[in-house]
């Protein structure tokens, strides 16, 4: 099936989940400004203690806070993760996928659309973080910047797709929290996010080796500090293809509704 | 001649477990009609409706719908189809855009929408705070608003108070025109009554009949729907 891009039906659906999320203003604010710069300014200020501000990493010596920047970042791609989650649920378990797409929303354009918006977070996030990081004594140069945002940008596709494909399998809201509290923690702390894999004890290394996330904190470091593509990088983009097609091939292919006769 | 709007060859749609939603059906619906679907609870009036609308896929067989854009169709489903965390006027202003309306004019259409399902006082409540008829409304009117050439509507008139039934049919019988075409699956049999103009009849999956609503009584001797479907189901 050949599957194009419909601008308006994309502007749309965007439209319409921008209006949803500032409908919750409270949680867009926490979401956009409140968590990334409580993680900046609060977790990274006390660990910076610990550490000694100073980081081994890719043979390289690093401030803590320069570090560990690109991972509070990539952090952020797990809070965008949840609000797709319960946005998917929504839009499946009322039905509001399938009224879309029957009212000829092509599945390419529906999917683009939703992923705009955490998209536009994780780039507000990124743009807001940026003066604090500076003040802070975050090292960082325009190339490494944009680098980051583009492999976030990518990153966040593929966390809303995973975000599609999972919710096809909830069949209501406690499965959906219940899945939510069981993976983000453990996501978050075998991912090195905080500190350089190596130093970790062995079991640690070896969850983290199991771990996607982990590849992303990866890509985003070596993005921020290296101004370079990694390994990951490309194994994201094959992901975020398989993904894309995966979830194209269900919302084309197969009931978009659990339906009584 | 009229044009068909909607055409199904040999469709059968089978669930999960084996259970047939629908078997086997072959129809062709021309445009400027008001079609009531009737049968008994589990017949496949929804299915049908599903299969129509492109939210079910047919297990086998095809669905043709002769509509110049993919968002001539709008669907009210039996379901509180409904994005609970937008107010009232967006819900109805998400058909006016799915139709394809400019943000001004969707509005505006909104606006004559809520108006025409008397709701335009609650336009910026959130739909947890209406009632079961209220939320019906609203998906009427969302659909409406998408100004579609096929309307299919899924018990679109249960929880509807007499007064918002009344409305309710004479808005739809001022919708059918030479380039629409209505499909309403109902048990409510006073308001098919009032408001089609021909009958497809399913029994367990089957379509066992499609003709007009005079044709459809003078076949079972009956004066009225009611009587006609008893006769039919018996």
């Amino acid at each position: 099936m050949q599957h194009t891009i419909n601008p308006y039906a994309t502007k749309l659906i965007f439209e319409y989940e921008l209006r949803a999320i500032f409908r919750d203003r409270g949680n867009l604010l926490r979401i956009i400004c409140i968590e990334p710069l409580a993680y900046l300014f609060l977790l990274v200020g006390g660990l910076k203690g610990l550490s000694g501000n100073h980081m081994v990493w890719g043979g390289e010596h690093f401030d803590y806070i320069t570090f560990v920047y690109p991972g509070v970042l990539a952090l952020q791609f797990l809070r965008t993760f949840t609000h797709s989650v319960y946005r998917f649920t929504i839009d499946r378990r009322w039905g509001l996928q399938a009224l879309k797409i029957a009212s000829g929303i092509d599945s390419l354009s529906y999917i683009i659309g939703m992923v705009a918006t955490p998209t536009a977070l994780f780039v507000i996030q990124t743009v807001i973080t940026l003066p604090f990081a500076l003040l802070l004594g975050v090292q960082m140069s325009f190339v490494g910047i944009f680098i980051l945002l583009f492999q976030g940008m990518l990153a966040v596709f593929c966390w809303t797709l995973m975000a599609a494909a999972i919710t096809a399998f909830f069949k209501n809201y406690t499965q959906r929290d219940l899945f939510l509290s069981f993976i983000l923690l453990p996501l978050t702390f075998t991912a090195p996010v905080f500190y350089s894999m190596d130093k970790a004890a062995f079991y640690l290394q070896i969850i983290s080796k199991l771990n996607p996330f982990s590849y992303q904190v990866i890509a985003m470091r070596q993005a921020f500090l290296f101004e370079s593509f990694s390994f990951s990088f490309f194994t994201m983009l094959v992901c975020a293809v398989l993904l894309l097609c995966s979830t194209l091939y269900s919302l084309g292919k197969g009931d978009l509704i659990n339906s009584e006769v | 001649m009229k044009q068909t709007a909607i055409q199904l060859n040999q469709v059968t749609k089978t669930y999960k477990g084996g259970i047939q939603g629908l078997q086997c059906a072959n129809l062709e619906i021309p445009y400027n009609q008001c079609v009531g679907i009737i049968g008994a609870n589990g017949a496949g009036k929804t299915t049908l409706i599903h299969l129509i609308a492109g939210v079910l896929r047919p297990s086998s067989g095809s669905v043709k719908k002769t509509i110049c854009k993919p968002n001539d169709l709008a669907w009210v489903s039996q379901t509180q189809t409904i994005d609970w965390f937008l107010s009232v006027f967006d819900n109805v202003r998400l058909g006016a855009r799915l139709g394809g309306a400019s943000i001004s004019d969707s509005y505006e259409v909104s606006y004559e929408m809520l108006e025409e399902v008397g709701l335009l006082s609650k336009k910026m409540l959130l739909p947890d705070q209406l009632s079961g008829g209220e939320i019906r409304r609203v998906q009427i009117a969302r659909a409406l608003a998408q100004k579609a050439k096929i309307l299919l509507l899924d018990e679109p008139t249960v929880g509807l108070d007499p007064v918002a039934s009344e409305r309710f049919i004479d808005k739809i019988t001022q919708t059918v025109s030479e380039e629409t075409v209505v499909l309403i699956a109902s048990h409510d049999l006073h308001i098919l009554e009032k408001s089609v103009s021909s009958v497809l009849y399913l029994n367990e999956g089957h379509i066992e009949a499609f003709q007009t609503k005079e044709e459809f009584l003078k076949n079972f001797s009956s004066h009225t729907l009611r009587e006609a479907f008893f006769a039919a189901h018996n």
